[in-house]
C-alpha cells in the first residue's frame, strides 16, 4: 500500500522535475541558420543555408549525414554594445565557436577521432570590443555523426553574470553531478567487488559490483572528451551501448539473487541476448549503426522495467525490509526510465537524462540492502553465538544434573548391590550351614552331643564374623584381598595363640587382587575352614599359610604338622570338606588335600583368566 | 592378692560367662558386678578396682561415658570394654573416652581370658578394624580406594600426635599381623609393640580430651 502511495507521489513530482531540468531560458533572440559542408571545409559554404530552431538534431533534417554543419546565430546590438554572456548548452560532437569571425574556442579534434563535446556546456563572455553595433553573428561549426543525434543544443544570450550563473547550473547538472555519481558508483562497486572477491558465495554482491562497473562504462560517455581507448566514434558508441546491455543483464541477475531466485534458462537467454546485441553493434554497417543503437537502447530502456518490476513485485509481496527498499528503488528507476525514454526519443526536449541519477539511487539502494543483509547476518551469527552459549550452558547444567542423578542412582545401586552381596553371603554361608545343621539334628533328634552343637554354632559364628568383616571392609572402601584378609588373619592368629600353635603367614602380592565379593568370601571361607580344621582336628603345633599371587594365578597353601587326616572319614566326614570343594568349584579353582602321617597340606590354585590378567596388569 | 575386678554388664548370661572365665583364670581375684552405670559408680565409691570390664550398651547410658568417668578417677587402671559383633566406631569412641582395650563377646573363652591377661600385664589388644579406624582418624592410612570422606577434619592434628613407629605398627596391625609378627618384622620385643599400642590408645584419649577442653574453652565454658 505504501508503495502505491509512493508511486503516486513520484508521478506527481516527475513533471516539475522534468520542467526544472529543461532550463526555462528563452531560445536564441535572433535568427539561426544552418548549412552542411564536408569534414574539412575551412569555412561555411555560401549556399544551402536553412533556418533552424534550437536545439537542433540535424539527422532529422539530413538523415544519414555525417560531417560538418555550420550554425550561424545572428542578433542585433544597440549602438554602444555592453558585455554579453553566451551560454551554449552543448554541441554534438566536436566543434569550433567564432563570434564575428573571431575564434572563441575550438575542440582538439574536429575530424575522426572526434572530440566528444556532446555533454560540455560552454560559457563565453563577449566583451564589448568584440561586438558591433547592429548586426552580430555567432558561428558554430559542429562535426557530427548522424547516428548519434548530431546538432546544436540551446544557446542563450544575455547578461554575462546571469549567463554565467546559468552556465554553472548546467555544468553542474551535466558534468559535476555526473562525476559525483560516478565516484559514488565506483566506490560502492569497488567495495562490493572486494567483498565478493573474498566471499564468492554471496553472488548478489558479485552481480551488484558487475552492475556498477557496467554502469561506470555506460556513464563514462557523460564526461569522456575523447574516444580513448577506442579508434573511432562508432566503436566507442558500440562499447557504450554494449555496457548498457551488460548493465541490464547484471541488474537483472542482482535483482534475482537478492530476491533469492535463480532462473537458469531465462538467465541464459538474457546472456545470449546481450551478447547478440553487442555483436550486432560490432558487425552492423555504419549506415545502420544509428538504428541499431537506437533499437538496442530503446530495448534496454524498455527491458529495464523487467528487473525493476521484479523488485516492485517482491517489495510488495515480501515482508523483508530490504526488498521493500529495493521496491521503492524499482519505482524510481521506472519513473526515470520513462523520462529518459521520452528524452531519447525526442518526445521530451533537452538532453537531461535521469538514468545516471537513477543509477546512483539504485547503487545506493542496493548497497544499503546488501549492507543491511550483511549486518543482519552478523546479528544472526552473534545471536547464534549467544544462543549457542546458552545452549552449552543449559546442556552443561543438564549434564551436571543428570550426572548427579546418575551418581545418586549408582550409589543407590551400589548399596543395593552390597545388600544383595550380603544377602548372598548370608544365604551361601550361614544359610547352608543352618540347613545342614537342621537336617543333621532332624536325623538324630535325641542324641546330639553338645560338643557337636557347639561346633556347629561356632561355625555359624565364624561365618557370620567373616561376612561382617567383609561388609565392614567394603564400607571403608577396602576391596583388595590384602585388606579383606587382615581381620581373618588377625582372628586366626589370636585363635592359634590361645591354642599354642605357631602360625606363620606368607602373604604376597595381594594388594592388587580384586575379586568379586562372593569370590573373596569363598576364598576366605576356605582358608578359615582349613585353619579351623587344623585347630580342631590336627593336633598340630605348627601351621604355615601361604597366600601368594603371581602372574599365573592365586595360590593358597595351608600345611600343618599334625596327625594328618584319618583314612576313613569317621567323625564328620566332611560337611567342612564338602563346602570347601563346592566353594573351590565356584571359584574355578583347584582344591587339593594331601595328607600323610605327620602333615596335611590343603592347597588351592586359582589361575587367572586372561581378562583378569589384563585387569591385573592395568591396575 | 587383694585384687578386685569391676564387671559392668546388664546381660545375665554374659555376666555368668565372664564370671566363669575370670574365676577359672584368676582364682584369687574378687569380682564386683554392676548392671547399670549408677550401680557401678556406687561400687567405685567404696572400692578401688584392679581392672574394669564395661559393656558398651547399658540400660542407663553409654558404656563410653562410664569409661570416661572411670578414667578420670584413675589414670592407670586397665579398662576393657565389652562389645558384641563389629561396632568398631563404638569401640573407637570408648578408646577415645579412655578405655585401654576391648573384648568381643563372640570370641571363645580362652581368647577372652588371654585378652584380659594381656590387659592386666599392661598390654593393649588391637585388631585390624580398630587400627584402620584410628589410621583413618589420623589421616595416615591411605589406600587408593579409600573414600576421602572417611578421613575426618581432625585427622591432621591427630596424625601429628602419632610417631612414625606408631603409624607403622597401626598399618601392620591393619594388615592382620599379630603383635609377635609385628615385633619380628620391626625388630622389637612384643611387649614394646604392646606398649606402642597402649600409647596409641592413650594419645587417642588425650587428644580427645584436649580437643574437648579446647572446644569447651571456645564455647566459654572453661577458663
Amino acid at each position: 500500500m505504501n508503495l502505491k502511495i509512493l508511486l503516486i507521489v513520484i508521478g506527481l513530482l516527475l513533471p516539475p522535475c522534468v520542467a526544472f531540468a529543461q532550463s526555462s531560458e528563452p531560445s536564441w533572440p535572433g535568427r539561426v541558420k544552418a548549412v552542411r559542408s564536408d569534414w574539412n571545409a575551412p569555412s561555411p559554404p555560401d549556399i544551402g543555408w536553412v533556418e533552424v530552431t534550437l536545439p537542433d538534431d540535424w539527422s532529422r533534417r539530413w538523415p544519414g549525414f555525417d560531417g560538418v554543419v555550420w550554425y550561424r546565430l545572428t542578433w542585433d546590438e544597440p549602438a554602444a554594445p555592453a558585455d554579453r554572456g553566451v551560454l551554449i548548452d552543448y554541441f554534438n560532437m566536436a566543434g569550433e565557436i567564432e563570434v564575428n569571425d573571431i575564434v572563441l574556442a575550438r575542440d582538439a579534434s574536429l575530424v575522426e577521432p572526434l572530440t566528444r563535446s556532446w555533454n560540455t556546456p560552454r560559457f563565453f563572455r563577449l566583451s564589448s570590443p568584440l561586438l558591433h553595433a547592429g548586426h552580430n553573428a555567432l558561428l558554430i561549426r559542429v562535426s557530427g555523426v548522424a547516428a548519434y543525434q548530431p546538432g546544436l543544443g540551446r544557446v542563450s544570450l544575455g547578461d554575462p553574470a546571469r549567463m554565467h550563473a546559468l552556465y554553472e547550473r548546467v555544468l553542474f547538472q551535466h558534468r559535476d553531478a555526473q562525476i559525483i555519481a560516478y565516484a559514488i558508483i565506483a566506490t560502492l562497486g569497488g567495495f562490493f567487488l572486494a567483498l565478493w572477491l573474498f566471499r564468492r558465495k554471496e553472488t548478489a554482491y558479485g552481480w551488484f559490483a558487475a552492475m556498477q562497473l557496467a554502469w561506470l562504462a555506460v556513464s563514462w560517455n557523460q564526461f569522456a572528451t575523447s574516444i580513448w581507448p577506442f579508434p573511432n566514434t562508432d566503436l566507442f558508441e558500440a562499447a557504450n551501448t554494449a555496457a548498457l546491455l551488460g548493465y541490464c543483464l547484471f541488474y537483472t541477475l542482482f535483482v534475482l539473487r537478492i530476491c533469492e531466485r535463480s532462473w537458469p534458462r531465462r538467465e541464459a537467454a538474457l546472456w545470449l541476448a546481450a551478447a547478440a546485441g553487442s555483436l550486432w553493434l560490432l558487425l552492423v554497417p555504419h549506415a545502420d549503426i544509428g538504428t541499431a543503437r537506437a533499437a538496442l537502447t530503446t530495448l534496454a530502456a524498455i527491458y529495464i522495467f523487467v528487473p525493476n518490476g521484479i523488485l516492485l513485485y517482491s517489495g510488495i509481496r515480501s515482508v523483508r525490509p530490504d526488498l521493500r527498499i529495493l521496491g521503492i528503488v524499482g519505482i524510481l528507476n521506472m519513473a526515470a526510465g520513462v523520462h529518459d525514454t521520452l528524452v531519447f526519443t525526442g518526445m521530451l526536449g533537452g538532453n537531461n537524462y535521469y538514468a545516471s541519477l537513477s543509477a546512483v539511487v539504485t547503487a545506493v539502494g542496493g548497497a544499503l540492502v546488501l549492507a543491511w543483509s550483511f549486518a543482519r547476518n552478523l546479528h544472526r551469527i552473534e545471536g547464534f553465538n549467544l544462543e549457542l552459549q546458552q545452549n552449552i550452558e543449559d546442556a552443561r547444567t543438564e549434564l551436571g544434573g543428570s550426572l548427579l542423578r546418575q551418581h545418586e542412582l549408582e550409589l543407590v545401586q551400589a548399596r543395593l548391590g552390597e545388600r544383595m552381596n550380603l544377602a548372598h553371603d548370608l544365604h551361601d554361608g550361614l544359610g547352608g550351614m543352618l540347613i545342614g545343621n537342621i537336617a543333621a539334628l532332624e536325623r538324630a533328634p535325641e542324641s546330639v552331643p553338645s560338643q557337636k552343637m557347639l561346633d556347629a554354632m561356632r561355625q555359624l559364628r565364624d561365618d557370620l564374623r567373616l561376612i561382617i568383616d567383609a561388609a565392614s571392609s567394603q564400607h571403608y572402601g577396602e576391596y583388595s584381598l590384602k585388606e579383606l584378609l587382615g581381620p581373618l588373619r588377625h582372628r586366626m592368629s589370636q585363635l592359634f595363640e590361645t591354642h599354642d600353635i605357631a602360625i606363620r603367614w606368607r602373604v604376597e602380592n595381594l594388594e592388587d587382587v580384586l575379586l568379586t565379593s562372593t569370590q573373596s568370601m569363598d576364598l576366605l571361607r576356605i582358608l578359615q575352614e582349613a585353619l579351623t580344621n587344623v585347630v580342631k582336628h590336627s593336633g598340630a603345633t605348627r601351621v604355615e599359610v601361604d597366600l601368594v599371587n603371581d602372574a599365573s594365578g592365586l595360590r593358597l597353601i595351608v600345611s600343618d604338622n599334625g596327625r594328618g587326616l584319618p583314612d576313613q572319614d569317621n567323625a564328620i566326614p566332611g560337611t567342612g570338606m564338602r563346602s570347601m570343594r563346592a566353594r573351590a568349584q565356584r571359584l574355578d579353582a583347584e582344591l587339593r588335600v594331601h595328607s600323610n602321617d605327620g602333615s596335611t597340606i590343603v592347597s588351592l590354585f586359582r589361575p587367572w583368566p586372561e581378562a583378569d590378567q589384563l585387569l591385573l596388569s592395568s591396575v | 592378692m587383694n585384687e578386685c575386678f569391676l564387671l559392668v554388664d546388664d546381660e545375665p548370661a554374659l555376666l555368668d560367662r565372664l564370671r566363669r572365665i575370670l574365676s577359672e583364670h584368676y582364682r584369687d581375684t574378687a569380682l564386683e558386678c554392676a548392671e547399670t552405670i549408677a550401680q557401678a559408680k556406687a561400687l567405685c565409691a567404696n572400692e578401688r578396682f584392679t581392672m574394669a570390664l564395661v559393656d558398651l550398651g547399658l540400660p542407663d547410658g553409654s558404656g563410653a561415658d562410664l569409661v570416661q568417668w572411670l578414667r578420670e578417677r584413675d589414670e592407670a587402671m586397665p579398662i576393657l570394654v565389652i562389645s558384641a559383633w563389629s561396632t568398631e566406631e563404638k569401640i573407637v569412641d570408648a578408646l577415645r573416652a579412655g578405655a585401654s582395650g576391648y573384648i568381643l563377646k563372640e570370641r571363645d573363652d580362652a581368647e577372652i581370658a588371654m585378652l584380659i591377661g594381656t590387659a592386666l600385664k599392661g598390654g593393649a589388644p588391637i585388631d585390624p578394624f580398630i587400627a584402620r579406624r584410628i589410621l583413618a582418624l589420623s589421616g595416615g592410612f591411605g589406600g587408593s580406594l579409600r573414600p576421602s570422606s572417611v578421613i575426618s577434619a581432625e585427622a591432621g592434628e591427630l596424625g601429628k600426635a602419632f610417631s612414625e613407629r606408631e603409624t607403622e605398627i597401626l598399618e601392620l596391625v591393619a594388615e592382620g599381623l599379630s603383635n609377635i609378627e609385628i615385633a619380628e618384622k620391626i625388630n622389637l620385643s612384643r611387649w614394646t609393640v604392646a606398649t606402642h599400642v597402649k600409647n596409641i590408645y592413650a594419645k587417642l584419649a588425650v587428644h580427645t580430651r584436649t580437643a574437648a577442653v579446647q572446644a569447651a574453652r571456645g564455647r566459654g565454658l572453661l577458663r
